[in-house]
């Protein structure tokens, strides 16, 4: 079915809502989203299964197709996504009104924009000299003692007088198991990362099958010279340095895998040892500049980071105004298949985990719920403390936040916040290195641990699915509950610390942990015949006795095994169970990351997550579960 | 006659178990059964020192536990280096080359065989 008067290819009739009013256009047919406030001047369109992009329509594929791939492809629905660019002169909303009576197009999708939940600092680097007691790392970044969030011992000269020591994420004594693994990629979906940073550049991930710079897309993966990732807002060169920019993807990169123990510049949690063996970064830029960019860049990237080897994928940014997982999935299924790609098991990237994960920022409104995607059940959604081990005061929280982490508080004194990497082209002292805070800052720190977790994970040829990981990395902990009592100042108002419980997530992460968990949770004893109380904290991280438990499971063979005596009852953080008999079992024990209800299409949530617990029935137990 | 293998008999019976326990055994009955699949320790004895290695599943890491130990005659007892007494003091006896260590408090009985430990043993980091 053609439409030349709408969308030939030579110029149309102008077609103006303000010449022809009585035009209606309010509700458009088949829209899932409203074209008010849309970020550009183009629109998605999903057609049908089977069908063809009709005639005269100019509209290109939204996800490039990849040999080899297309039935999963076709399995998430990315080969129905085509982008429509509206002749010049047709309004938006005209030209989906018209293309909404097209039989074959299924569903229309203004671009929600982007947003980028962060803020610079912006701040001096403070003079102070290392002193011994403050300086036990392992790395020799001279920056690494101002990155409070990786190592602090509580130096309120430095940091603040508000500063608590041990409010960092333990990665001292996890570099000692790990520092990064080349093979594991990190996807920064964000402003373009610069890749010719110095702190940088060793630990950047390089498409092989790309020869820079000459114009081809020598390997055939549908980009041209993508050699360290795309542009995919300006479908071309990555770019860091336009007006707008804020050099928010350089420093997301950086606290992930800026180059460890190079003697310059800062430290980062996954950036190797010194020799070269850092994670990768492969940067997926969808903010150029001062355009406007909206879901089809974001959703290109992802895809993108699926087909091209990445296994975490880091999203520091909201889209469009959702307030529930279906309204998401409907508004934004664009994106949202896009992610469903990425996720699928038969797309995994790295031989420890069956699938790839997603950490996205929870948001910096302060609002009582996270921001979508971030919010969406499927993925990992990340809240902002502070070195004061405490809320950030701009952090969104409760329902779709499932994990807390430093994200820095330029309210606290000194305002050290989030040091990390930057395009010197875009710092106002030029600096290779500037601080920033936001949930976009706390989130590659998860994302960076998380990347670390499955370097340590193929170190110990250890393999998970998909979920189990990300349980891992939900219950990878330190508490915070406890500390959510009385009032924290914020810039314009008090916080009522309490209004905070249950809704920062599992806790705060902690790198230590994950490595532990990667290698499994020892066995716990219980007496046989009697009740025994086991404190799950060890599987559930510290706060474990303020989760929300869903249930436990316990094969029959296991049941009989330790000849369990009825149910066995979680509560308050603990398992409940009487075992008659010698024996061993494995339990699975499942939990809400994030508030008291899971998510669903309807109502927001937090993320159910299971870990499994063995238990041993003797007759005889010490008290620290030691054999004898 | 009878009196030199009366004698004998007590030998047999009460073995010197400050010489035979030095050395590492491996658990091959619990409780009257073989463990459950997966479930393996390792105890290593030496001056005065011990050792633990258990883990309670294939795909899991062995937990490593140390401490002091103490034999008077047969009776074995020991605490771990964390201050944590055993769960009991044991009563040690030899069966057929086996290690047999019965719980004085409660019933519970494990059997254990010399071995050495194997190369490689995976341990959970502290």
């Amino acid at each position: 079915m053609a439409l030349p008067a709408l969308f030939s290819c030579n110029v149309g009739e102008p077609f103006s809502l303000e010449d022809n009013p009585d035009t209606v256009v309010e509700e458009i047919p088949k829209a899932v989203n409203s074209a008010e406030g849309a970020a550009t001047e183009e629109f998605l369109i999903r057609i049908g299964k089977g069908e063809a992009v009709p005639e005269g329509i100019e509209a290109e594929r939204l996800f490039r197709p990849v040999p080899g791939k297309e039935e999963l492809e076709r399995k998430h629905g990315l080969d129905r996504w085509y982008v429509v660019r509206p002749s010049r002169g047709m309004e938006l909303r005209a030209a989906a009104l018209a293309v909404s009576e097209i039989p074959a197009v299924e569903s229309i999708e203004f671009e929600s924009s982007l947003t980028r939940p962060f803020e610079s600092d912006h701040l001096e680097l403070p003079a102070v000299p290392f002193t011994k007691a403050g300086n036990p790392v392992t790395m020799n970044d001279p920056l690494l003692k101002s990155q409070w969030f990786l190592y602090n011992n509580g130096d309120k000269s430095v940091f603040g007088s508000t500063n608590v020591a041990g409010t960092d994420v333990s990665i001292r004594d996890a570099w000692r198991l790990e520092t990064g693994d080349p093979s594991v990629i990190v996807a920064v979906v964000d402003e373009g990362v610069k890749y010719t940073h110095p702190d940088l550049k060793d630990n950047m991930w390089k498409n092989s099958g790309e020869i820079p710079d000459n114009g081809k897309d020598d390997d055939g993966n549908g980009y041209v010279d993508d050699v360290y990732g795309y542009n995919f807002a300006a479908d071309g060169a990555i770019s860091w340095n336009l007006s707008g920019d804020e050099g928010h993807g350089t420093h997301v990169a950086g606290l992930v895998a800026a180059t460890n123990n190079n003697g310059i510049g800062v430290s980062s949690v996954a950036g190797g040892s010194g020799s070269g063996d850092g994670v990768r970064i492969m940067s997926c830029q969808i903010f150029s500049g001062t355009r406007r960019d909206g879901v089809a860049a974001a959703a290109k990237a992802i895809k993108y980071a699926a087909d091209n080897g990445a296994s975490v994928l880091q999203c520091s940014f909201g889209l469009g105004s959702y307030y529930s997982d279906k309204a998401f999935s409907e508004g934004l299924s664009a994106v949202k298949a896009a992610f469903d790609y990425f996720r699928d098991p038969a797309n995994a990237n790295c031989s420890a985990v069956q699938g790839n994960i997603v950490v996205i920022s929870a948001g910096n409104g302060h609002n009582s719920k996270a921001e979508y995607p971030g919010a969406y059940r499927d993925y990992i959604c990340v809240s902002a403390v502070s070195q004061d081990n405490l809320p950030a005061w701009y952090t969104n929280y409760g329902s779709g936040v499932n994990i807390a982490s430093p994200g820095g508080d330029n309210t606290l004194a000194n305002g050290l916040t989030m040091l990390s990497t930057v395009p010197s082209e875009t710092d106002a002292t030029k600096s290779d290195y500037a601080f920033m805070h936001g949930t976009s800052m706390a989130t590659p720190v998860v994302s960076g641990i998380a990347a670390l977790g499955l370097s340590y994970a193929k170190r110990l040829n250890r393999k998970f699915s998909r979920d189990e990981y990300e349980a891992l990395v939900l219950s990878s902990v330190n508490p915070l509950e406890d500390m959510l009592t009385g009032t924290k100042k914020g810039p314009s108002s008090t916080m009522d610390l309490a209004s905070y419980r249950g809704k920062m997530g599992t806790g705060v992460i902690d790198a230590w942990k994950l490595l532990l968990n990667i290698e499994g949770v020892p066995f716990t004893t219980v007496k046989t015949g009697q009740e025994a109380v086991v404190d799950l904290s060890a599987w559930f991280g510290s706060d474990a006795n303020h989760l929300t438990w869903l249930g436990v499971e316990i094969p029959e063979a296991d049941r009989k095994a330790i000849g369990l005596s009825g149910d066995a009852v979680l509560r308050d953080g603990k398992l409940r169970l009487t075992c008659m008999q010698h024996g061993c079992a494995r339990l699975t024990v499942t939990a809400i990351a994030g508030g008291s209800i899971q998510g669903s299409d309807t109502e927001m949530g937090g993320k159910p997550f299971s870990r499994a617990v063995s238990i041993v029935s003797r007759s005889n137990v010490s008290a620290n579960d030691g054999w004898l | 006659m009878m009196f030199p293998l009366f004698l004998a008999a007590c030998q047999k019976d009460e073995a010197d178990f400050g010489k035979a326990l030095p050395g590492v055994w491996e658990m091959v009955e619990s409780e009257g059964a073989a463990p459950s699949a997966g479930l393996s320790i390792w105890l290593v004895f030496e001056d005065g020192n011990f050792e633990i290695y258990q883990r309670a599943s294939v795909s899991e890491r062995y937990k490593l536990y140390k401490g002091t130990y103490t034999i008077s005659g047969s009776t074995l007892c020991g605490s771990y280096s964390d201050g944590t007494p055993w769960a009991c003091d044991y009563r040690l006896r030899l069966e057929e080359k086996m290690l047999v260590m019965e719980a004085l408090a409660g019933s519970g009985v494990w059997k254990y065989r010399k071995s050495a430990l194997p190369s490689g043993l995976e341990i959970l980091s502290e």
